[in-house]
């Protein structure tokens, strides 16, 4: 104590003698630490979806409320539990807020598999047995409270009025069945609301219960200041959440080197293909095992669309073959293969970012079942052939979807994407006119937060496709496709309102576009007619259904040119 | 909590008052008098003079003026420094409460110390709500720099340099009142 300090203590020893000012109030030193815990239990327990508020709000809270307690580990056993707890938790939602960015959320919903069913839909199960240890360290930690806070009352000599403290955390432990239960409308918000205001009534109680008894509690000392502690919480995950994405941006690409032996042992089919029109350099692209796929077929039909954006975007280039083949079982199939041809994607492009496809096959259900499905990706890497299997996911009725990224130094930045897949028809013996659509995503950055593949966000139907994605860009080809047995005629149906068509054409499918609420950068299609004339056989008159028999009494008004094609729709 | 029902007790003398007030106001004044005498001892001979104080002067309280916890803490923070310099008389040591008005002050010497004492609290008036706050947990109160740490959730050595600023802050304001 130097001689400036003695002065100080000396002028501080009483206030002046003529001055009216009131007594200083005396420091609380339990208000700091409370009203964090109680701020935190606040804000851990809202949820606002927008702004990131569901994230950041719950992050606050979480630091707060360990701050809180760690003032007061020191003073008993209950404060003690409940600043371990705190500890446990924040490690817990901070793990969780770090993993958001990264594809672990997938990779759990995918290894775990099931889904728990609540009132509004299904939740994977590791994200509720997530919340379920979540919140019952949290309960936990609100009862190392109430007993710390009994504790104190004892201490200082004083009923104990920690009752408050023990319905916080019983109303804690009640959020998390309510949310298992998914209850909806007034019957969710109702008892919510509820819980909410008891929970900040008795938050408030708690605060204030502490008037008297809280001068017996002594905050424990610290090494680093709470600013800096919660710098350190908050930084350590906002660091985490800008540099993850850079190591998780890229899903792996399971190259392979496959050895394929020569072609010529489906010589004829191959024939066969060319002759219906199949097109010579994609078949001569094909392996044997997969020309085989066609092995029946009785017809072809080619649909381009052409990306034709001139800057390279990461969206592909589709080509789309429709080819009906007979069945012994079913009468017909109908086999499908999507190629998708990326070029021009350089290094920076293709070094962070991960695609998505999703084939919706069938809208209208012309097809009983899909099989066959199978994907893979095809590129050049140092002068080597290398292919990939690409995951197809079937999701609702009929649709799959695949996430994966395009190998990371293809030769020329071209990549190769193929599809296969086979429909069985609803009707086998009647011919049918349906829509099918190829939806192509491609990730703009990334720094997508929380991590989101195209399949769980952008592909998906509901409310958000109705709005452009931010992080994403898309292209969505929607195609009128034709499934017809043997013999009968093959006609396309316009819902643009082309032109009628010929009877005796092989007519080209349109594309439909641009499909409502879809950001699409498709400007021109082109397409491949190919004459009934050069079908097998003759093509009798179809057994048309009552709406198809309408169609066809509007498409016999007269000839068309041969391979003609309707124009193509512009923008809409 | 609303203690005017327990203050009206206590001025009305009702048998039981004293004893409630003591269970409501004892951590209070424990908490104020633990830094300025760190003898157990005295701490518990302090309580006792606190409370006869309080029930001596409890119909002297205003609420008009301050809260009862800021009156009943002037009180045993003056108490247990009276106790303070009594003990370090007794001992013959040199320590901070030779400013106050001591018996053999005349009047002169008396007035300068008023004077510095109101250019001091006239200068703490001007510190912030932060600063403030600081001085008087230290200079007021007797808290401890560790003390002071741990209820503000700040390391030591974050308190000593708050608490520099403040001294140098205060020396620069007080000028030729104090030199240190």
């Amino acid at each position: 104590m130097d001689e400036f300090d003695k002065l100080l203590y000396q002028g501080a020893a009483q206030l002046p003698p003529d001055d009216a000012r009131p007594s200083p109030e005396p420091p609380r030193p339990w208000k700091k630490p409370m009203d964090r815990v109680c701020l935190g239990l606040a804000l851990i327990t809202v949820t606002l979806d927008f702004l990131y508020l569901n994230v950041i709000l719950p992050a606050v809270g979480t630091v707060l409320l360990w701050l809180g307690l760690r003032a007061l580990r020191q003073e008993n056993g209950g404060f003690r539990f409940a600043w371990v707890c705190a500890t446990l938790y924040a490690a817990l939602r901070f793990a969780g807020i770090i993993a958001l960015a990264t594809p672990l959320d997938s990779w759990l919903a995918e290894v775990v598999g099931t889904e728990w069913q609540t009132l509004t839909g299904a939740v994977p199960l590791h994200a509720v047995i997530r919340a379920g240890v979540l919140q019952t360290v949290l309960a936990l930690a609100a009862a190392g409270l109430w007993r710390g806070l009994r504790e104190v009352f004892r201490k200082a000599g004083q009923p104990p009025g920690a009752g408050s403290a023990g319905a916080v955390a019983v109303m804690v432990f009640l959020l998390f069945p309510l949310a298992c239960v998914g209850l909806t409308g007034w019957l969710l918000v109702g008892p919510l609301l509820l819980i909410w205001v008891l929970l900040l009534r008795s938050l408030f109680k708690l605060s204030r219960s502490l008037d008297e008894a809280g001068y017996a509690l002594s905050p424990a000392p610290v090494r680093v200041s709470d600013g800096g502690a919660a710098a350190l919480w908050l930084g350590i995950a906002l660091a985490a959440i800008i540099a993850l994405p850079l190591c998780f941006a890229r899903l792996p690409v399971r190259a392979e080197t496959p050895v394929y032996g020569p072609s010529d042992g489906q010589s004829s089919l191959r024939a066969r293909l060319t002759e219906l029109g199949f097109p010579e350099d994609l078949l001569a692209e094909l392996p044997d095992g997969d020309v085989a796929r066609f092995e029946g077929a009785y017809g072809v039909t080619v649909k381009e669309s052409v990306n034709s954006v001139n800057y390279p975007d990461g969206i592909p280039r589709i080509t789309l073959i429709e080819v009906p083949v007979a069945d012994e079982t079913y009468g017909f199939r109908m086999v499908y293969l999507a190629r998708l041809e990326w070029t021009g994607m350089d290094d920076s492009q293709l070094r962070f970012y991960t695609e998505g496809i999703r084939v919706q096959p069938d809208y209208h259900g012309a097809f009983a079942s899909l099989d066959s499905l199978e994907g893979r990706l095809e590129w050049d890497e140092g002068g080597v052939f290398h292919t990939a299997p690409l995951d197809l996911r079937v999701i609702g009725w009929l649709d799959f979807t695949a996430d994966f990224s395009l190998p990371a130094h293809p030769d020329g930045g071209q990549v190769t994407g193929w599809l296969f897949w086979s429909g069985v028809p609803t009707r086998p013996t009647e011919p049918y006119i349906f829509n099918a659509s190829i939806t192509c995503a491609h990730r703009l950055t990334p720094w997508v937060y929380p991590y989101e593949l195209a399949s769980d966000g952008v592909l998906q139907d509901g409310p958000g496709a109705l709005f452009p994605p931010r992080n994403w860009r898309t292209f969505q080809d929607v195609i009128t496709c034709h499934a017809a047995p043997e013999g009968s005629t093959r006609r396309s149906d316009s819902k643009s309102g082309s032109a009628p068509m010929s009877r005796t054409r092989f007519l080209c499918p349109q594309f439909r576009w641009p499909p409502p609420g879809r950001r699409l950068w498709h400007s021109r299609r082109s397409c491949r007619c190919r004459p009934r004339s050069e079908r097998r056989g003759p093509a009798p008159h179809p057994p048309f259904s009552t709406s198809s028999a309408r169609r066809s009494a509007r498409w016999g008004r007269g000839p068309r040119p041969e391979r003609s094609c309707p124009p193509p729709h512009s923008r809409r | 909590m609303d203690h005017t029902k327990l203050i009206r007790a206590m001025q009305a003398r009702e048998d039981d008052a004293l004893p409630r007030f003591q269970t409501a106001f004892a951590p209070l004044v424990k908490y104020i008098v633990a830094p300025i005498l760190p003898d157990g001892r005295d701490r518990e001979e302090c309580l006792s003079d606190v409370f006869l104080r309080v029930w001596e002067s409890i119909g002297d309280y205003d609420p008009a003026k301050g809260t009862i916890t800021a009156w009943l803490g002037s009180i045993a923070r003056n108490t247990a420094l009276n106790r303070r310099r009594a003990n370090e008389r007794r001992r013959e040591e040199d320590l901070p409460d030779d400013i106050l008005p001591a018996p053999g002050d005349g009047p002169e010497e008396a007035a300068l110390k008023a004077e510095a004492v109101r250019a001091l609290w006239a200068a703490v008036d001007r510190l912030d709500r932060r600063e403030r706050d600081l001085f008087l947990r230290k200079y007021y109160y007797y808290q401890s720099t560790a003390q002071i740490a741990a209820e503000l959730g700040l390391s030591l050595r974050a308190v000593e340099g708050k608490l520099y600023r403040v001294r140098k802050r205060l020396q620069n304001e007080l000028g030729g009142v104090y030199r240190g």
